[in-house]
This record gives C-alpha cells, sequence and structure tokens, in this order.
C-alpha cells in the first residue's frame, strides 16, 4: 500500500480499521468514500486491501466471520483473484448458489482482466509443472531401478568371483549407488540422471521412455527456473516503482485528482435515453448483433454519438472486429476529445493490437479519462459488457520487461532456484553438461546391452538369464513361456525355481506397495504405468505448490492454499491406493498367465 | 490290554487285534518313541508316528518326495492350527496340493515304515485301548495287519542283505550315463527306484519320490546296482549331501533376499525423507512460492 497516494492510503488503512464480523453502516460509508477516492487517482483496484483485512480477522479471531466485510471489498478489489476465490469456497461451503454464479463471474471476469496476474498465472503454471515434473523424475528413476535391480546385481556380482557368496557385495554396491547420492545430499536431477544411466542397459523400450521422459523434464524444469526467476525479478519490481505484480501498475508520479464533480452522461430527449438503455441492455445480455444495430442506429441518427460510437466499439471489440471498434473508439474521441472512456478503450485497443507507440502516446490521456468517468459499479465481469476495459499495464514496461525475458531467461537459467533442488554441488553451468551425459551414458548402456551379455530378469518369475539382445525377446524366461510353472521334474531345480518365485513375488508385491505403480512394469504395462506416474505426480505437485503459497504467508492466498494443500494429499493417497492395486492385480495377471502364481499349479 | 513286548510280541500283539476284529488304538512304545496304531473292525486305518521322529510324519514324507515345499509345509502346518484341529493330509486334499490318491499311498507307506520301525523293537511296552473307529473319509482303504505282517517278517528277513550290497553309511546314487533301459523289463520295485532317480540323488528322497519303503527301496537300488544301471559312492564330505546342501543355499538365499529387503526398506525410507526436503519441506516450499507475488 505504500505506493498509493497519500489520500487513498489512509482511506485504505481506515477501511481495515472499521471492518467488524458484522458489517456497519460507518465501514460501508468507509468503502465507498474508498472507492470515490480510487476512481479520484484512476485507481481500479486495490488487491492487497483484502488481505489486510482478512489478515486483521484472523488475528483477531473472527477470520470464519469475515465473508461480509470481504464482500463489501468486491468494491475496492474487484480485480483481486484471491478475493473472488475466496468468495466462492466461502458460497459453496455455506451453499449460497445465488450468490455462488455471481462469484464465480466475478473470478472469471478478475482472471481475464487483471492483466498483470497473467504472469503470476504463468509463473504459478510453471511452479506447478516444475514441481509435477521433478515427482515424476523422481519416481520413474526409483521405479526404473527397481526394476532392474535383480539383473544389475547379478552383473555387478559378476565383480566378486571370489567371494563365497558374490551376490551379498554386489547387492551392497548397488544399494551405495542409489542411497550414496542421497546421502551426499546430491540434487534431485543428479541422482535421477544417476539412477537412469546405471538401469538404462535393462530397460525395456517403454521403460527406456519413461526414463527419457524424466530427463527430459529435468531440463525442462532446470531451463523453467529461469523464467521463474526473471519472473520472480519482475514480481520484485513492484517495490521499487514499476509495473507489475499484485497490484498493477503503481506509477511513479500518480495523476492530480479532479477538482470538479462527476460528469454527467449527457442526452436531453427521454426517446434517445431509452434506446441507448435497451442498447445498452442488449449488449449487456449479449446479444452483440442486435446490440451493434442499434447502437449504429443511435449514431446515424445523431443521438447520443460519443457514448455510442463507444458501446458500438465495446461490441465490434467483443465480436471480434478489432480494426472496426479502433475506428469507433476513435471516433468518439473526436465526438469528445475532453475525455472520456473511449479514451481509455481505445489506449487499451492499441495495446491488443501491439500498437505500442500509439498506446504510449494516448496513455495520459487515457488515465485522464478514468478519473473524470463516473463510479458506477466496478465488476471484474462486467467490464467488458460494461464501459471499460481494463488492464494497468503500461506499454513501455511491457516492451521493456519482455525485452529483459528474452535476453535474460536462459542466461541466468544457471542461477534460477531449481538448480540447488537439482544440481546442488555442481557449479551453475554445469547442470545441462549433466543432464546430456547422463543421457548420452544411458544411450551408450543401451547399445552395449545388444552387444554385451547382461543378466535379464525374468518378469513373471524372476529367473536369471544371460541375453545379449533386446530385452523384450528375453523378460520372460523360457519356462514360463511354455508355462510349466512349477512342474519342473528334477526335484531340487524344481526348489530353487519355487524359491525363486515366492521371493520375486514378494519383491514386485513390496514394490508396488511402496512405489505405486511400479507393479504394472513388470506386467509389460509400461506406458501406461508412464500415464499413471504423471496422474500420480500432478497432485503431488499440487501440494508442493500450494505448501509453497501456505509458507508465503499472505492472508485469504494462505487460507485457500490449506484447503488445496487437504485436497491434493486427499488425491495423492487415494491415486497411491488405487496404484498399488493396479500394479499388483497386474502382476498377479501376469503371472497366472504364466502359471506361476498361488492359483494354479 | 497292555503289556511289555518281551512278553507278548508285536506280531502277536497284531494278530489278536486283527483276529478278533477289534477297534480302537494300539500304542507301542520303545527306543524313547510312541507310535500309535488306529484299527476299525480289526483293520489298520491310521497311524501317528512319535512327533520326535519327523522323518515318518506325513507332511516330511510329502516335502521329501517334491510335494510340498519348505515354505509351502510351513503354511499349511501353521493353518492346521487354525484349521479345526484338522489333519494335514486332509488340509492338502482340501487345497488340492495333492490328490486323494497321492494321500491314501503315503498314508499306506507312512503305515507301513512305523510298523516296521516298531517290528524292531525288542524292549518296549504296548496298551491296546478299546473304542469305535471310523475309517477317515480322506484316507485309504483300511489295511490288513497280516499282509503287513509278512511283508514286516520279510524286511526284518532280508533287509540286511539287501542293505549290504550298499555302500555302508550316507551314500548318493544316479543313473549309470548312457545307460538305455525297458522299466517294463524290471521288478515293480527297481522301475520306481529307476523313475525317482532324476528327481534326486539322495536314495531316501528317491525313495520318498518313489513311494517305498527303505526296505523296498532297498532292495530295488541294490537289484539295479547288482544290472550296472546305477552308480553309488559314499558320502565322504558334508558338501557332498545334496540335500543338505541344497537347504543350506535356500537357506543363505532366503537371508541374503531378508538382507536385501530390509537394506532397501531402509534405502527408500531415506529416499522418502529426501524427496520431503527436497519438494516438501519449509525451505523448498520457499522455491515454490514465487506465484504468490503476483496475487
Amino acid at each position: 500500500m505504500a505506493r498509493y497516494p497519500v489520500a487513498v492510503r489512509e482511506q485504505a488503512l481506515r477501511v481495515v480499521e472499521a471492518a467488524s464480523p458484522v458489517p456497519t453502516e460507518t465501514f460501508a460509508l468507509e468503502v465507498r468514500t474508498l472507492r470515490k477516492r480510487m476512481f479520484d487517482y484512476g485507481i481500479l483496484s486495490l488487491n492487497a486491501l483484502p488481505d489486510l483485512v482478512f489478515d486483521r480477522a484472523a488475528k483477531e479471531g473472527w477470520k470464519r466471520k469475515a465473508y461480509g466485510p470481504l464482500r463489501e471489498m468486491t468494491r475496492v478489489a474487484p480485480l483481486s483473484v484471491p478475493l473472488w476465490a475466496w468468495l466462492v469456497r466461502e458460497d459453496v461451503l455455506r451453499f449460497a448458489p445465488d450468490r455462488f454464479f455471481s462469484d464465480v463471474g466475478g473470478l472469471a471476469g478478475a482472471a481475464r482482466e487483471f492483466a498483470p496476474a497473467l504472469p503470476g498465472y504463468a509463473a504459478w503454471l510453471l511452479m506447478l509443472a516444475s514441481a509435477t515434473a521433478c515427482w515424476f523424475a523422481a519416481w520413474a528413476s526409483i521405479v526404473v531401478l527397481l526394476r532392474a535391480r535383480t539383473a544389475l546385481t547379478a552383473d555387478l556380482s559378476r565383480m566378486f568371483r571370489g567371494f563365497r557368496y558374490p551376490e551379498i557385495p554386489a547387492a551392497l554396491l548397488l544399494w551405495c549407488g542409489f542411497a550414496g547420492p542421497v546421502l551426499f545430499g546430491a540434487g534431485l536431477g543428479v541422482c535421477a540422471v544417476f539412477w537412469i544411466a546405471l538401469s538404462a542397459g535393462y530397460l525395456r523400450r517403454g521403460e527406456l521412455a519413461i526414463a527419457v521422459a524424466a530427463i527430459l523434464l529435468l531440463a525442462g524444469v532446470f531451463f523453467a527456473g529461469g523464467v521463474i526467476d526473471l519472473l520472480g525479478r519482475l514480481a520484485g519490481g513492484t517495490q521499487s516503482g514499476e509495473w507489475f505484480a499484485a497490484e498493477g501498475y503503481l506509477p511513479g508520479q500518480w495523476p492530480e485528482p479532479p477538482s470538479t464533480g462527476q460528469s454527467s452522461r449527457p442526452g436531453t430527449q427521454w426517446d434517445g435515453m431509452i434506446r441507448f438503455s435497451r442498447a445498452r441492455a442488449e449488449m449487456q445480455s449479449g446479444n452483440l448483433q442486435v446490440a451493434e444495430r442499434m447502437w449504429s442506429e443511435l449514431i446515424r441518427d445523431g443521438r447520443e454519438v460519443a457514448g455510442a460510437y463507444n458501446n458500438r466499439g465495446l461490441v465490434r471489440a467483443r465480436l471480434g472486429k478489432t480494426e472496426e471498434a479502433l475506428s469507433d473508439f476513435e471516433a468518439a474521441v473526436g465526438q469528445n476529445p475532453s475525455g472520456g472512456p473511449a479514451h481509455w478503450n481505445s489506449y487499451q485497443m492499441y495495446l491488443v493490437t501491439f500498437r505500442l507507440e500509439q498506446a504510449a502516446r494516448i496513455q495520459s490521456a487515457a488515465w485522464a479519462s478514468i478519473g473524470k468517468s463516473p463510479p458506477f459499479d466496478f465488476r471484474a465481469e462486467e467490464m467488458t459488457h460494461g464501459e471499460l476495459v481494463p488492464s494497468p499495464l503500461r506499454a513501455e514496461g511491457i516492451r521493456e520487461k519482455f525485452g529483459l525475458l528474452r535476453e535474460g531467461g536462459f542466461r541466468n537459467a544457471g542461477e534460477n532456484p531449481f538448480r540447488a533442488l537439482l544440481f546442488r554441488f555442481l557449479p551453475g553451468g554445469w547442470g545441462p553438461a549433466f543432464l546430456v551425459v547422463g543421457c548420452l551414458w544411458a544411450g551408450a548402456g543401451r547399445l552395449l546391452s545388444r552387444k554385451v551379455w547382461l543378466h535379464s530378469a525374468c518378469r513373471s518369475c524372476g529367473t536369471l538369464t544371460m541375453v545379449a539382445r533386446t530385452r523384450e525377446t528375453a523378460d520372460i524366461c523360457n519356462s514360463c513361456r511354455a508355462q510349466v510353472g512349477r512342474g519342473l521334474r528334477g526335484g531340487e531345480e524344481r526348489e530353487r525355481r519355487i524359491l525363486n518365485i515366492h521371493l520375486h513375488r514378494r519383491y514386485v508385491r513390496a514394490c508396488t506397495v511402496l512405489i505405486p505403480g511400479s507393479g504394472a512394469l513388470w506386467a509389460g504395462k509400461d506406458l501406461r504405468a508412464m500415464v499413471y506416474g504423471f496422474a500420480f505426480c500432478a497432485p503431488l505437485g499440487v501440494l508442493t505448490v500450494s505448501l509453497g503459497g501456505l509458507a508465503a504467508g499472505r492472508g485469504l492466498l494462505s487460507d485457500m492454499q490449506s484447503m488445496v494443500a487437504g485436497a491434493a494429499i486427499a488425491c495423492a493417497v487415494l491415486l497411491w491406493a488405487g496404484g498399488a492395486w493396479w500394479g499388483w492385480r497386474s502382476f498377479e495377471a501376469l503371472q497366472l498367465r504364466y502359471n506361476v502364481a498361488e492359483e494354479r499349479t | 490290554m497292555q503289556g511289555k513286548i518281551s512278553d507278548f510280541s508285536i506280531p502277536e500283539i497284531f494278530q489278536l487285534v486283527s483276529s478278533q476284529g477289534k477297534s480302537g488304538s494300539l500304542a507301542i512304545s520303545g527306543n524313547d518313541r510312541i507310535t500309535i496304531f488306529l484299527f476299525s473292525d480289526g483293520r489298520i486305518v491310521d497311524v501317528q508316528p512319535d512327533r520326535r521322529e519327523p522323518r515318518s510324519l506325513l507332511g516330511t514324507m510329502l516335502r521329501d518326495a517334491g510335494h510340498l515345499t519348505d515354505s509351502e509345509l510351513k503354511r499349511f502346518l501353521d493353518a492346521q492350527g487354525g484349521g479345526g484341529g484338522k489333519k494335514i493330509g486332509e488340509l492338502l486334499v482340501e487345497k488340492g496340493k495333492i490328490s486323494r490318491e497321492v494321500l491314501a499311498r503315503f498314508l499306506t507307506l507312512q503305515v507301513k515304515e512305523c510298523l516296521f520301525e516298531v517290528l524292531t523293537l525288542k524292549d518296549g511296552e504296548y496298551r491296546f485301548e478299546g473304542f469305535a473307529v471310523r475309517p477317515p473319509p480322506w484316507g485309504g482303504e483300511p489295511l490288513r495287519p497280516d499282509v503287513l505282517m509278512m511283508e514286516g517278517m520279510q524286511f526284518l528277513d532280508e533287509y540286511p542283505m539287501y542293505r549290504g550290497k550298499l555302500p555302508p553309511g550316507p551314500f548318493r546314487v544316479s543313473r549309470h550315463k548312457g545307460e538305455k533301459v525297458d522299466v517294463k523289463a524290471l521288478s515293480p520295485e527297481e522301475g520306481a527306484v529307476w523313475k525317482a532317480l532324476e528327481f534326486s540323488d539322495d536314495p531316501d528322497r528317491v525313495f520318498r519320490k518313489a513311494c517305498l519303503t527303505g526296505f523296498e527301496g532297498a532292495k530295488g537300488l541294490s537289484l539295479l546296482l547288482e544290472r550296472g544301471l546305477v552308480d553309488a559312492g559314499t558320502v565322504t564330505r558334508e558338501g557332498d549331501d545334496t540335500a543338505l546342501r541344497l537347504r543350506r543355499e535356500l537357506s543363505v538365499r532366503r537371508g541374503i533376499d531378508a538382507g536385501n529387503a530390509f537394506l532397501w526398506a531402509v534405502g527408500l525410507a531415506i529416499a522418502a525423507a529426501w524427496l520431503y526436503r527436497s519438494l516438501l519441506s519449509p525451505s523448498a516450499a520457499g522455491i515454490f512460492s514465487e506465484w504468490t507475488k503476483f496475487f
């Protein structure tokens, strides 16, 4: 609030002080006064104000009774997405369908119309995608390592032929390969790529696709980190008098408030007023063609010409006739050069069509016109149906910042916030190189496995065989293909096979319970397992991002994120249970097919 | 009816119970072992070997014959505890692990083994208690004691001779390499032993697989040895005992697997803590909170 004009800031603080669980006339009066002061300076929305009121409510213990005062806040913060979202949630909890639809409209309008929030949505989406990708990479790398573990241990044991039980040092060595990087504190990306590279030679094509997807996603996360870093710096720019972040454009110097009172809409004849009202009603109810015809008739008859031009421009803008809309706004400005909403709207149309120089030229006049406009009720959802196209962006700011984005986005990727998360202990620029080396290592392992004799564990019974070709041809052993089950004739061999089947089943079941969906890999459902992996990691990603929202500790946002986090945990638990069940059943079905399950002998 | 074996020999006791068509239990104790035979109308319907002699227990016999694994046997014995007093043979047939025919053959084998065992007793006691005994539905045909006694007498007479033809002490047998045999030309005991030789080289397990008593097995094996169809060698080292070696090997594998399971459980717990620290802890949440600055 510090960068708002003193009159607005002081009035806003009075509003916060007047807020109480029961809405009072004093509070409503203070809100109306604030709204008038805001419009004097062309301020459409004070987005920080609902948070201040909510924080006070939380501090004084009437957080759950803040619905009334916060609803009143929609008059002075119509572009606050968290406010509308909070109201929607409360409508659902209070079962108020009449207000629910109205508030959903407000939320949609705020989300659509408040342009500075766009980078916020972008940042949220990037964060969500990044968090989901990180979870997926962790899930995928652990799953493929567990899938390859049996054959990998057998191959490692070839290094310890002098030992009485070579599988013991081999198992320890592999375990160190798994837990070592984690205990050493390496980043998520380092561990995941290392595990994938270890397993690559033992994977089927579908499993390899999962592993490659994980590495590519990690690369995506790394570069997304650069963009998020830049967006973060843009958000931080609010404090230094720039244009982005939650409060939108905060100019370095505010315009003078208008010395005269409100201007009233011209119009002397009842007939003209009635036709104007009807056309406006048609426009607001969405009958755009009818409204356009009525506005054209009013223009032709010479009634309310400036307003009619402006409104026809709005209708045409909504119909997608951008050029015609712009000429209508310009005509409206020509009819009423002293001010009015048409200035603002033509300014916005210039921005929409990226005529940034023309937008910059009329920017001051556009801002001045806001102050002179009548203070009708703003609701973000209605702004496209009304007489203003709100978007407090400054053309120069957009150009400068996007220029920075192009230049600095990838350059700064090495310094992004995800670097420590992914590549801890690696120097800044080594992350991408490490990913490339990991990919090359995995590819080399894959190619070598076609020439070098390596172990392959039967997916069904766990029997180890040595193969030097694609895994798909040898991942079911001959005994399973022949469906002999346990019916080997030789006594000792039969006992070994039975024990093998038993241990393998126990291992796969443990894997699928601890790492849900992994059992499906043994069942050969590689791509479906990958889809499940994404589905499972999505709520975990939501959880991570919502915990970030909670950590930010901002009133309404934190309050809502706690609910999102709860829902994400519930979804993740359900998906975990579902994935474990699916993997278990898939593996059982596989064993039944090859006659090594309990049910058939 | 009770008394000492030295006063009233075992064949005489069996003959008495059989000729009078008695029903009840005949407990014979000696050499610190008690074996109980159940009679129904003078015929043997079941036997309860001494628990301290696991070789004669039905589950062990079926395991040695390859019809059950160690773990399955353990599971069925556990299930037997909570199975309302059902006998293991009944449980195995119910669960479809073995057929009624196999069970009947092994019950007969068990009765024979126990009877031959008690025939060797020189000193001990017997006790007969009369009560109604209904033959179990899952058992085979009741056995005539007089027929078994004749086999038993033959065992007492001939077993030392056949055993003497085999290597002394523990030994291993295997088919002579390259021998082609027409099984129909062999005696029933020889044929059964010959077929079972592909199952194991441990003679006890071979006899179990062939469902023969030790006496029948020794007879068949010695005849095969005389024909030069099999090779027999003495076990000189403990490691040559393949059965023991197999048990140890399986036990070691189980142990290694359990250790592996423990290691990987610890590893996954470490990974879970690491994932929490990376993606859910307050420090990670700080990284993922940039977006809130825009709202």
